[in-house]
């Protein structure tokens, strides 16, 4: 049997037994579930433009009226909203269904028009409403001066303005950023944590003794970090699948996602490979598996340290040395994608560093696999594995 | 070629304390080879070496009169004194993977596993967890394990520790038909009086250091030493110490070291003074007695 064919085997039994356990579909369905939920729920709530209420109560002048309710309407448009208007027949009734929360604003329409809105609230359309009547007022002193219609149409028609806007999808970029770092630590830390204990596990109840006798201890311990990664990559592809959906079916994805998503996809697999490498090997030290968690500390502070250095840092200047140091860069980088901070230069530096860093990693991870898997008795520190490996 | 472990000069440090030295160990084809001695001695040190977990200081293994490789040892059978199963496996999956582990296909793993779990009175728990089986269980699949793939060599470290005397006798009747086979078979044991009458050869080790190995019948026989047993308690007044010294006492009698030239005939006269003796045998040192003797005050 050849090495590959041996790691292979160890890699798949890992994965069976992993998705045997309930623990693991509950993970996999609280990512989909919350993805889904995530890339459903703007859809939903953006499904229909915004809708005010006004009530009006018409003044003698139906054709300043007229005017006025058209004009709201048009204004409302260009917010992405339409109005729906009432008429009531007096100014009483208007306050009623204003206080009562029946309808946004009321207009009691006349020589001098009053607005009836409650205390503190609907100041757009207070302005749309507003801007309304002032031009209906303007419209009528206008015609008044003698100018015909269609001169007073062309004086109150609002140049068509062009809008430039500014960081316009920094708050989707920032979300995406962030929703990626937490999704990230989270894989990796569970991840981490089951390679170490799997390894802990065989070695305490000698499992591994009686694999160490058929297959090599590479294979076995290599077969264990691909299987967990391949666990990992479920994970993410079970919150990565309804982003891809949405984007295969048109929808608008939060902007940096996608691209954080597919161009982010190197560095969680380096997450993958370094971390589970790292816990694998660390777990081979020790003796029993409640020691796990104490060989695994500096491991997780860093990793914990990563995640909140990535949410706070991730678009500066720092930002750019956390992308490229090899520890960091699995969850800095994605999150610099996202915010669209990440250079070329960078990206390629980021890449060469966790490629070197892996390759040192497995090369280290092994010998100290090899040497702590068949160590009994106490637990093995970690310089004394180096010195003699 | 005669499919032979031969292991020569095994030498193993811990640090500074010498765990094995220079050990030599021999196991043959259709033999029952036991690897004897106290805890500590080395035993499982010399197991793990043998299989490769250990790599030696020193020595050589050969098998077929050729060093050993690692196809050799995936053709092998190994069961570790501390059970090592995963516990949430299904007992079957586990007997399969570990039989495509020593490359048989999927097909004639779940067939050797079907065939051994019902040998082993276990073919109605093939789809239970390990953990759902009680430590009896637990120890026959871990047989099988070593077994699935029809091992040449079957090696076993300390295989009766903790069992009930159904589950020894079942174990030893599986060790004896392995080596009727003509294959290798080598155990383990700290219980030198448990193994007596299963070991054919033996390889006796003491810090380390084999104190005495060959064929325990041969061994036996060459003692100089021989003991009387009677059936009753012998005060020690009745004998003449010049001929016999009482080694023990116990519920089945008493236990006497003969001195090299007594007749145990006027021994037993004496004894027969003084009460009435039903059952009597004359016999060769037990294997602990020759452990006694071959490892001398130290480990007394």
């Amino acid at each position: 049997m050849t090495w590959f064919e041996a790691t292979r085997l160890v890699a798949a039994r890992e994965l069976r037994e992993s998705f045997r356990r309930k623990s693991l579909w509950i993970v996999l369905a609280v990512l989909f579930i919350g993805s889904s939920v995530a890339m459903i729920l703007p859809e939903v709530l953006d499904s229909g433009s915004t809708r005010y209420d006004v009530a009006v109560v018409p003044g003698a002048d139906t054709a300043a009226s007229t005017g006025f309710r058209s004009d709201l309407s048009a204004g409302a448009a260009t917010l992405d909203a339409h109005v729906r208007f009432r008429t009531v027949s007096d100014r009483s009734l208007a306050r009623t269904l204003v206080d009562q929360g029946k309808v946004d604003i009321a207009v009691v329409d006349g020589g001098q028009p009053t607005v009836i809105v409650r205390a503190g609230e609907n100041d757009t359309l207070l302005a749309l409403v507003r801007q309304s009547l002032a031009t209906q007022e303007l419209a009528r002193q206008l015609a008044s001066a003698g100018l015909d219609q269609a001169t007073i149409d062309r004086v109150l028609t609002t140049p068509n303005a062009r809008v430039e806007e500014v960081a316009a999808d920094e708050s989707d970029r920032k979300a995406s950023a962030a929703i990626l770092s937490l999704v990230l630590y989270l894989v990796l830390l569970l991840l981490m944590i089951q390679a170490a204990n799997g390894v802990a596990i065989e070695k305490a109840n000698r499992i591994s003794e009686v694999l160490l006798a058929v297959v090599k201890p590479t294979a076995l311990f290599f077969g264990k970090v691909v299987g967990v990664g391949l666990v990992g990559l479920a994970g993410l592809a079970a919150g990565a699948i309804p982003v891809v959906v949405k984007a295969v079916a048109g929808g608008d994805l939060p902007a940096g996602l996608g691209a954080a998503i597919l161009g982010g996809f190197p560095w969680m697999l380096l997450g993958l490979v370094l971390y589970l490498t790292t816990a694998g090997a660390l777990g081979a030290l020790i003796e029993r598996q409640e020691e796990a968690g104490a060989v695994l500390t500096p491991l997780s502070l860093l990793l914990i340290g990563t995640y909140v250095l990535a949410q706070s840092s991730a678009g500066k200047d720092f930002g750019a040395v956390l992308a490229i140091f090899p520890f960091t860069s699995p969850i800095v980088m994605p999150a610099r994608i996202a915010l669209g901070d990440a250079s070329t230069a960078e990206i390629v530096a980021s890449l060469l560093v966790g490629i070197a860093t892996v390759l040192f990693v497995v090369r280290l991870g092994s010998a100290i696999y090899r040497r702590g898997i068949v160590h009994t008795g106490r637990r093995l520190r970690l310089d004394e594995v180096l010195r003699t490996s | 070629m005669e499919p032979r472990l031969s292991a020569r000069g095994i030498t193993q440090h811990f640090g500074e304390r010498a765990v094995l030295e220079a050990v030599d160990l021999e196991v043959p084809a259709g033999r029952v080879v036991g690897l004897l001695g106290p805890n500590g001695a080395g035993k499982t040190t010399l197991m793990r070496i043998l299989f490769g977990v250990l790599a030696p200081e020193a020595g050589t293994l050969t098998w077929k009169d050729r060093p050993v490789t690692d196809d050799d040892r995936r053709g092998w059978g190994y069961m570790p004194q501390e059970r090592g199963l995963y516990r949430d496996m299904r007992v079957l999956d586990l007997l399969v993977w570990i039989a495509r582990l020593h490359g048989l296909d999927r097909a004639e793993g779940q067939r050797r596993a079907r065939e051994l779990l019902g040998q082993l009175d276990l073919a109605e728990r093939e789809r239970d967890k390990i953990s759902a089986l009680s430590g009896g269980m637990a120890q026959r699949v871990q047989l099988a394990a070593a077994m699935v793939h029809g091992p040449d060599l079957l090696v076993l470290d300390e295989p009766f520790a903790g069992l009930d005397p159904v589950a020894v006798r079942f174990l030893s009747d599986v060790i004896t038909a392995h080596t009727r086979e003509g294959r290798n078979l080598l155990f383990s044991s700290h219980q030198l009086d448990l193994v007596e009458d299963l070991c054919e050869t033996i390889t006796l080790l003491h810090h380390g250091r084999v104190v005495l190995e060959g064929d325990l019948r041969e061994l036996k026989a060459a003692s100089p030493n021989r003991w009387l047993r009677v059936d009753v308690a012998v005060d020690p007044a009745w004998v003449d110490r010049a001929t016999a010294e009482t080694a023990s006492i116990d519920a089945r009698g008493t236990r006497l070291r003969l001195e090299r030239h007594a007749d145990p005939g006027a021994v037993l006269d004496d004894i027969r003074r003084h009460a009435h003796v039903d059952d009597f045998g004359v016999e060769a040192p037990s294997l602990s007695e020759l452990f006694l003797e071959a490892a001398g005050a130290e480990a007394a």
